[in-house]
């Protein structure tokens, strides 16, 4: 388990972090959301060990990581700006991660790249973007890590590699019981992906869930009266949005499903559909109920 | 694994990783300590240490580069991160790759050192080679040490240039101007022995072993180097583990220290102003206004263009000008600093009943060794009260702003009582040298052996000085043999024919306005040391006219 507490970043007089606490449970895909700057980047660098928090501390199963070689052992970061040896190929990075990560598997190294069809001996620096990323995430992988942090992986892949790697990544989880930090710009490339999301701003986490409980926690209901109608007409729940257009009003609450579809029908509507949210969609209203507009922070 | 402080494979990596660079340095010094013995051909005096150098310094350079390449991560944000985070605590790290550079430049080092000795026919004492190997050897490790910490303390390039200029060299070079400055200041001091020139770059073995020739003290230098050395490459890990990785790219680790390097690097220009514009208000010598203007606008230039250089910015560099008051300050406690040591040496005055005895020493001929120097002790009454009216007299002519011309003065140790010594040059009194001669002939035993002069033989070669009078210097007078021969019989005909006094003024005739004979003996015995032995030196009195009228005849 990683337990962030009350972490704070510094650099000179920008704060990238203030005082950012969390838990991420073992073997689960963790996202991170947030728009340039919020600080997913420097928080991911903290877990690497590769910064020191200028305040509070970071604890992997409650050992610190900074200058911890034992625990950096089981932690792989793929930067969102990659780093490859002048002139290297794949096969001479294997070399070097292998001389660094001692659980480093060649078999995995070979199977992966077979699957991604990327050629071992050629020079990376005739990869294009995308492959230097899938290039970057094999060695990762290969390294048999506990942690596996990605920073923006799979921006810029196409779909087809892109579910490839998530099935890759979905089965260490469940088969090695990896834990997966993602981050990202996009909440629809995470929705489908984490377990658990977080949504960074200036330096904090201002919401944080698992997605299935996010998605099943709100409801969208478009529903109609005969006779006219008003927000009130629901106290029976949470309402976190009303819009009404004529006589069909569209509803966000908070609940449980089967017990909210069963207090609405009682109210004999003509018209209850009860449609799905898409992630973003839980957010924006999620936010809205805390008091942010949402577009300052995505 | 915490406490682990070396992993072979990162050695490994970073062996494969310099292989180019270092495979170019290496084709460079291989084959130099090849063509080079080539080029010398045979050596009738035998193989010195200063015949390995050529082939080596090229190690100097290789040092810097190696280094630089071995942790140029440093200055990338994407690698520096990826070399902190991976799992070896950073001390391993450091020291792996420092292993890896040093072994590159060692294994050069060696290899060169066998092809020389190869190629030079192993024609040499084995001790020989060893002290130019390991010379070179802590040399170099110095110099990656510096270059290390240079590197870890900054993120870019150009900074880590600068702040390796900085540690490298900015003691040597502050004490080399601190003691310029003070011998103009106090011409009449030797501050060759005083704590400021173990801060030159005679004490700094990275510019010793160039030149290799002079071996005296070298040993205690290759021993404090190393010393030094290590504990730099000490300070060097532990500064790497505190680093933080997002300084890539960033000057320095802080504003301040920015500030700092920049001061740094500009401060030895203005110090050197600072000498000029001394010398020119005490001395008031004309030229010296056009150079103080000259050193103070490059003084102004290094510091604006290393902020306009590291910062790349114009605003950010006119901006550092309100910084300068720094610089100010340091010049005038330098200044305030220089002024005050002037004048507690000018006026501290010596009694005779202060001194326990005087060495007068004539170091003024070039081409006499140190151990022929002319050392007189003596510690009669008159020649301590002597000493001390010249002393008094020569600081007063420093205060009084007088010129002073050491070469007509009389270079002295003055041993008083306390312990102190004071190596000076008298230069104020009539007749300084001849009075000394004559003082200093009392003092002296006459023994026949103290009067006799060397013997001649086929052996003995004969050189012939006169003192320039207008650049002070001496010149030598270049004779064909016989008329060589003529001016010796002279010379030993008429000292022959002189009393005992008059040969005691003679054999301790410090007056170096007189012209100098110099007797030199071959020495074949020791085929590696020098050929030649100086067997006396001799400053021509007016009591021997015919001499003196011969040598200066032949000099026209």
């Amino acid at each position: 388990m990683i337990k962030v507490e009350n972490v704070s970043m510094k650099f000179d007089n920008f704060t990238a972090l203030n005082e950012l606490s969390c838990s991420i449970p073992d073997a689960c895909i963790y996202g991170l959301v947030g728009s340039n700057g919020a600080g997913k980047s420097t928080l991911l660098r903290i877990l690497s060990g590769i910064y020191r928090p200028t305040g509070g501390e970071v604890l992997f199963d409650g050992k610190p990581v900074y200058e911890n070689p034992e625990v950096k052992q089981k932690i792989c970061f793929v930067a969102d700006e990659l780093y490859f040896l002048p002139q290297a190929t794949m096969k001479s990075m294997a070399k070097l991660y292998s001389a660094i990560y001692k659980d480093f598997s060649f078999e995995r190294f070979g199977e992966f790249s077979e699957m991604l069809s990327l050629n071992t001996k050629a020079g990376i620096n005739t990869f294009s973007k995308g492959m230097r990323r899938q290039a970057s995430t094999i060695l990762a992988l290969s390294t048999m890590p506990k942690y596996l942090f990605l920073d923006e992986t799979f921006d810029g892949l196409d779909p087809v590699v892109r579910n490839l790697l998530k099935r890759v990544i979905y089965n260490d989880v469940i088969e090695r019981g990896t834990t997966v930090i993602l981050t990202s710009h996009s909440l629809r490339e995470l929705e489908d992906t984490c377990d658990n999301l977080a949504l960074l701003h200036r330096g904090g986490i201002v919401f944080e869930s698992d997605i299935q409980n996010l998605k099943t926690m709100l409801l969208k209901i478009q529903i109609a009266f005969p006779e006219d109608f008003g927000e009130d007409k629901f106290d029976f729940t949470e309402v976190l949005s009303f819009k009404k257009h004529g006589s069909v009003a569209t509803v966000i609450v908070r609940g449980e499903a089967e017990e909210l579809k069963r207090r609405f029908s009682e109210l004999n509507p003509l018209l209850l559909d009860i449609l799905p949210l898409s992630l973003e969609e839980v957010f924006i209203y999620e936010m809205e109920a805390l008091g942010y507009a949402f577009g300052e922070l995505l | 694994m915490k406490n682990k402080f070396f992993d072979l494979k990162l050695y490994i990596e970073g062996i494969k990783r310099l292989k180019v660079i270092g495979t170019a340095f290496a084709v460079i010094s291989f084959g130099m300590a090849f063509l080079v013995p080539l080029t010398y051909g045979y050596r009738a005096d035998g193989i010195e240490a200063e015949d390995f150098i050529s082939p080596l310094v090229v190690l100097m350079v290789a040092a810097i580069v190696l280094v630089n390449r071995v942790f140029g991560y440093l200055t990338s944000r994407k690698k520096s991160d990826f070399y902190h985070s991976i799992p070896l605590p950073r001390k391993c790290v450091y020291f792996s790759f420092m292993a890896s550079a040093l072994t590159w430049v060692w294994g050069i080092l060696i290899v060169s050192l066998l092809i020389e000795s190869f190629m030079w026919g192993f024609d040499f004492y084995l001790s020989t080679v060893l002290l130019v190997g390991v010379a070179f050897a802590v040399a170099t490790l110095f110099i990656m040490a510096v270059m290390s910490v240079a590197r870890i303390l900054t993120g870019t390039e150009i900074s880590s240039m600068a702040l390796f200029a900085i540690l490298f060299l900015f003691l040597r070079v502050c004490g080399t101007i601190a003691m310029s400055a003070m011998k103009m200041l106090v011409p009449i001091y030797d501050f060759e022995h005083s704590f400021l020139h173990y801060l030159g770059f005679e004490f700094f073995l990275p510019f010793r072993v160039i030149m290799l020739y002079d071996t005296d003290g070298i040993i205690p230098l290759i021993i404090y180097t190393f010393i030094i050395s290590v504990a730099t490459i000490w300070v060097g890990a532990i500064l790497y583990t505190r680093r933080k990785s997002e300084m890539a790219g960033n000057n320095a680790p802080s504003p301040m220290l920015h500030n700092i390097y920049r001061y740094a690097i500009s401060t030895p220009l203005f110090l050197l102003a600072t000498e000029v514009v001394l010398e020119f208000l005490l001395w008031g010598r004309g030229y010296m206004l056009e150079d103080s203007i000259t050193i103070l606008a490059c003084a102004f230039a290094v510091y604006f263009l290393y902020e306009l250089i590291t910062r790349k910015n114009i605003k950010k560099m006119f901006a550092s000008a309100k910084n300068l008051w720094v610089i100010f300050l340091i010049v005038l406690i330098y200044c305030a600093g220089l002024l005050v040591a002037r004048n507690q040496i000018l006026d501290c005055e010596i009694e005779a009943d202060d001194i326990e005895s005087v060495e007068l020493i004539n170091n003024n001929t070039y081409y006499v060794y140190p151990e022929n120097y002319k050392i007189f002790t003596v510690d009669s009454d008159l020649s301590k009260a002597c000493v001390a009216q010249a002393y008094k007299a020569s600081c007063e002519d420093v205060k009084n702003e007088e010129t002073i011309n050491r070469y007509r003065g009389v270079y002295t140790l003055i041993r008083l009582k306390s312990g102190r010594e004071i190596y000076c040059w008298l230069v104020n009194f009539e007749g300084a040298s001849r009075m000394y001669s004559e003082y200093i002939s009392k003092d002296l035993e006459l023994s026949s052996e103290n009067m006799s002069l060397p013997s001649i033989n086929k052996n003995t070669h004969t050189v012939f000085y006169v003192a320039d009078t207008k650049t002070y210097d001496y010149r030598e007078i270049y004779l064909q043999s016989d008329t060589r021969l003529k001016i010796m019989n002279t010379f030993y005909e008429e000292y022959y024919s002189l009393s005992d006094e008059q040969k005691a003024i003679l054999k301790t005739n410090i007056d170096t306005t007189a012209p100098c004979v110099i007797i030199w003996e071959e020495d074949n015995d020791d085929k590696y040391d020098y050929a030649y032995i100086c067997k006396g030196v001799y400053y021509i009195p007016d009591f021997m006219p015919e001499t003196y009228a011969a040598i200066y005849r032949n000099a026209e």
